[in-house]
């Protein structure tokens, strides 16, 4: 089996009717991979996953699990474990049966039975738990133990379902580095859904940005993060400046673009010809706040219009020439940026991302 | 502010305390006289009339016969309705729209006219036999008309779409994940059937099961004419006691028995769901389900093994298998309704001899010949319906907001004494408003029986339950909120209540008017011991035809009826949508 991607979807395509959730989708999940799918509502993240688990039939395609085709197996025989949204806990059975239910469904022996929902209990520390029921349990604890029902029976895919999702802000943090801690001690390959950027940055191996039912980037966190791929990306990841340019002409693998931080000598892009009009991005913490005479890079200056404080960084907005406005991330090391203050900043040619759309 | 929705109450707690306990105790100490026949009672003589019905033979035999028709329909409906109710819930959009709407027209076409239908297929010489015997399956005709498979039938018939309906709002509110999740943990569909589905919805199967028992124990019509009057259920029997043999302390005894079953019955189903509520019990059912894994591990082992080469084959045949018992259910229900539509256009005769299923040919005679009494009949229906409905809306908002916003002390009870009417058989309350028009008109001079507005105050009495219902059930979810949100932006309390709380709580009382409007334009227990010679309501016609001399042309006057709730349903559709429709009434039912 080695090489071969532990889950494998190929030219999959889901229609309702005229509307098209997903198109034309290929993804690979390697074995003990935790990938992500991350993308806005409405971005097909869910349809991948339902059609993962079966609960669904794609309109066109194939889904390979270990290198079989299971497209139109049953979902209760595709040996799957996960983890929805609202836990989905059976609100009739107790933490323990509910933990023993897919055992029990898979006809295992009840002393296995027995000792596996004793070891998951121990492992996601509910055994105190066992005998209660769901409704009995906080939001962290049903959390828990539906990530505990979904790897009972060790699945050899885990899908979780923005498992998270109804968590307050603090623990959904601590949740983050224990679904981390248990899927890696589990070495199950993973396919997570998620609309929130920093749990799939904390929590990922690789990521999956989508929009409109397709697929805009794969790669790790920082992949993703230094080189977006279009602008999308660039602006779903991480914060960003977007401005426009123009390309004034090209010149070997150079290119001289007209923009707001005045004309710029950038590497050039393929698809990206003379005349044509470009976005181009910088990071708020990639912009240095300096006097003109010591920046070497791109230059400009602004007025600062609004300030917030945000413990490591003070967050500014700068209004510049063409009255649009610069978010810029400064440390208060460097000064107290008090609002009206005039300051020119700048960057390295470099960190600038050229975009074509 | 608190103190003052409490008044609110003060009205129709007044209202309700005289009608409720008024016409209940004139009945009930009416059947404490000694029966002396003909209409004549003596002195009080404490139980002895309870003491000779119970020793009668036929009385006591016509308790029993109504405990087993009434368990055999109730079993029947949970049966026919379950699957359906579920395939409706779970298909979701366009097509539970269509499904659900289907049940709510025949839940809303009155008992006289689903059992004309049914009398036309079951007949000797009907359409079923004819097939039967036609097609060499039967050697002769079977009979069930006039006898207690008749009934039974009659009954499954009369509270299905109601069983649908109820089932439909109990298993909506369990979550879809919950099956996916059982699937993906390695469950069959059946399997997820069986350990989520039935155990999630068992409570309120029984208390689905008990409301059908107890409705099914107080039905009239249908149990009077699939029986042709010789199946004595107990509200046939009291009927036939005070119309036929004019023993008015018996009958009054006899209702007393019956009242007390049917209360016992609806207080065993609110035991049931608060005990199956606790947590001891859902552990107890735990256990109980699984010990009976081992058996279902052999179906769920057997299914699978076959489902595994062939999944897609598998999956297909489910649907199939589905849609089959479906479709199989809807054609159960609408038959009746739809024969009595196909042969409305016999034309001919009015001699029943002329009704053929399916019709020879297509003719309009019947309705271009409709009678003047069903005209009328059908005016005063409309006009009935309407006051009685208006009434009931007038009592239904104060009590709706008095029992929601205020805190007064018994809430609870008052609310209790509010569904009182839902608990008490039809017949009973016919038979009870029945007797108290005498008794008013005997003590101050009126002449309220068989006068319209008894008809109006009875009927009145029947529908206010449904609209507080619909009214309670949507003020709890209104968000007390808005009404801040409203005074904060300068509106007065009276602005308030007209520019935000009547507009959102708007729709919970029409769905309740409109059901109520349906129900007392298809009653007929009520307006049977209520309507004088001159008002007679159409249901009542429609029962009085077919009990004395069939006209044909109650097939074509039904037709018009089940037209008429038809457009109805459209307009309710338009304006609030079904879906919400029924779940109000059902929960307000519930």
């Amino acid at each position: 089996m080695q090489g071969v991607p532990h889950l494998s979807l190929q030219n999959l395509s889901k229609h309702y009717g005229p509307v098209a959730a997903l198109e034309s989708f290929d993804l690979e999940v390697e074995t003990g991979e935790l990938l992500t799918l991350l993308g806005p509502s409405g971005c097909g993240k869910t349809t991948v996953l339902r059609l993962v688990a079966g609960f669904i039939l794609p309109t066109d395609g194939r889904i390979l699990i270990g290198g079989k085709d299971v497209t139109h197996v049953l979902p209760n025989q595709r040996g799957i474990g996960m983890v929805f949204q609202s836990y989905a806990l059976f609100p009739h059975m107790s933490i323990a049966r509910n933990i023993a239910f897919g055992l029990e469904e898979r006809g295992f022996e009840r002393s296995h039975i027995r000792r596996r929902v004793a070891e998951l209990l121990d492992l996601t520390r509910l055994t105190a738990a066992a005998d209660r029921y769901p409704a009995e349990l906080s939001g962290g604890q049903q959390q828990r133990v539906a990530l505990a029902r979904a790897v009972a029976y060790a699945p050899q895919l885990l899908l979780m379902d923005e498992p998270l999702g109804a968590l307050d802000l603090k623990l959904r943090e601590v949740m983050q580095l224990e679904v981390r801690r248990i899927q890696r001690e589990l070495g199950i390959t993973t396919l997570y859904v998620t609309h929130d950027q920093t749990e799939a940055m904390r929590i990922s191996d690789r990521i999956a940005i989508m929009n409109a039912g397709r697929i805009a980037q794969l790669g790790t966190a920082s992949q993703i993060y230094d080189k977006p791929a279009n602008r999308f990306v660039a602006d779903f990841l991480g914060k960003i400046n977007l401005f426009p340019g123009k390309v004034l002409s090209v010149e070997g693998g150079e290119m001289r673009v007209q923009s707001a931080f005045g004309d710029l000598c950038l590497p050039h892009r393929n698809g990206i010809s003379v005349g044509g009009p470009v976005t181009l991005g910088i990071r708020p913490d990639e912009i240095r706040i300096k006097m003109a005479s010591e920046i070497s890079g791109p230059s400009a200056s602004g007025v600062i219009v609004d300030r917030s404080f945000l413990g490591n960084v003070v967050e500014l907005r700068v209004r510049v020439a063409d009255d649009s406005l610069a978010l810029i991330e400064a440390r208060l090391t460097d000064g107290q940026y008090p609002l009206g203050e005039r300051i020119e900043f700048g960057c390295s040619a470099s960190q600038i991302k050229v975009f074509s759309e | 502010m608190t103190a003052r929705w409490g008044w609110f109450l003060f009205i129709p707690l007044m209202v309700s305390l005289v009608l409720t306990v008024g016409t209940q105790f004139i009945f009930i100490e009416k059947s404490f006289f000694r029966e002396l026949g003909l209409g004549q009672t003596g002195a009080a003589v404490g139980f002895a009339n309870y003491a000779a019905a119970l020793q009668n033979p036929l009385y006591f035999n016509s308790i029993v016969t109504t405990l087993r028709v009434s368990a055999l329909a109730t079993i029947g409906c949970l049966l026919l309705g379950y699957p359906l109710a579920y395939v409706i819930a779970r298909s979701g959009g366009r097509w539970a729209t269509v499904m659900l709407s289907g049940v709510l027209l025949t839940s809303l076409v009155s008992a006289p006219i689903k059992v004309l239908g049914l009398i036309i297929i079951f007949s000797k010489e009907g359409a079923l036999n004819r097939f039967l015997t036609g097609s060499g399956i039967l050697d002769a005709p079977v009979n069930i008309l006039g006898n207690e498979a008749g009934v039974v039938v009659g009954l499954i018939y009369y509270s299905l779409a109601f069983a649908v309906l109820l089932l439909y709002s109990i298993i909506c509110t369990i979550p879809v994940v919950l099956e996916d999740a059982a699937a993906i943990n390695g469950a069959s569909r059946i399997r997820t059937f069986l350990r989520v589905v039935i155990p999630l919805t068992f409570p309120g199967i029984c208390a689905v099961g008990l409301t059908i028992f107890s409705l099914s124990m107080g039905a009239f019509a249908a149990a009077a004419l699939m029986g042709g009057g010789r199946v004595l259920t107990l509200p046939v029997l009291i009927y036939q006691t005070i119309f036929l043999d004019t023993k008015y302390a018996t009958a009054s005894t006899l209702s007393a028995i019956l009242l007390v079953m049917v209360l016992l019955v609806n207080g065993a189903a609110g035991l049931l769901i608060s005990a199956l509520n606790t947590k001891f019990f859902r552990k107890s059912f735990n256990l109980s389900s699984a010990s009976l894994d081992g058996i279902l591990d052999l179906i769920a082992n057997f299914r699978a093994a076959a489902s595994r080469p062939l999944a897609s084959v598998a999956r297909f045949m489910g649907r199939a298998l589905s849609v089959v018992w479906i479709g199989a259910t809807y054609i159960l229900i609408f038959a009746p309704l739809l024969v009595v539509v196909f042969a409305s256009f016999n034309g001919g005769s009015f001699r029943a001899g002329a009704v053929v299923f399916p019709p020879r040919h297509l003719s309009f005679d019947w309705y271009l010949a409709t009678p003047y009494s069903h005209v009328h009949a059908f005016g005063v229906s409309l006009v009935l319906a309407f006051i009685a409905t208006t009434l009931a809306c007038l009592i239904a908002i104060p009590a709706g907001l008095g029992l929601v916003r205020s805190r007064v002390p018994g809430r609870e009870a008052i609310a209790a004494l509010f569904r009182v009417p839902l608990q008490i058989p039809v017949v009973i309350i016919g038979l009870s408003f029945f007797y108290t028009c005498y008794a008013v008109d005997d003590a101050v001079g009126t002449s309220l029986a068989g006068s319209f507005i008894a008809l109006v105050i009875a009927h009145f009495f029947v529908l206010a339950p449904f609209v507080i219902g619909s009214v309670t059930v949507i003020l709890q979810r209104f968000d007390g909120r808005l009404e801040e949100a409203a005074s904060s932006l300068g509106a007065n309390r009276w602005r308030t209540f007209r520019r935000v709380t009547l507009p959102v709580i708007g729709p919970g009382l029409f769905a309740g008017a409109v059901y109520a409007f349906m129900v007392s334009f298809g009653d007929v227990p009520i307006s049977l011991f209520l309507a004088g010679p001159e008002i007679t309501p159409f249901p009542v016609a429609i029962f009085h035809s077919m009990e004395m001399d069939f006209d044909t042309r109650v097939l074509s006057s039904s037709t018009m009826a089940m037209a008429f709730g038809l457009v109805m349903l459209v307009l309710v559709q338009k304006l609030i949508g079904l879906d919400s429709f029924a779940r109000s009434q059902a929960g307000a039912r519930g």
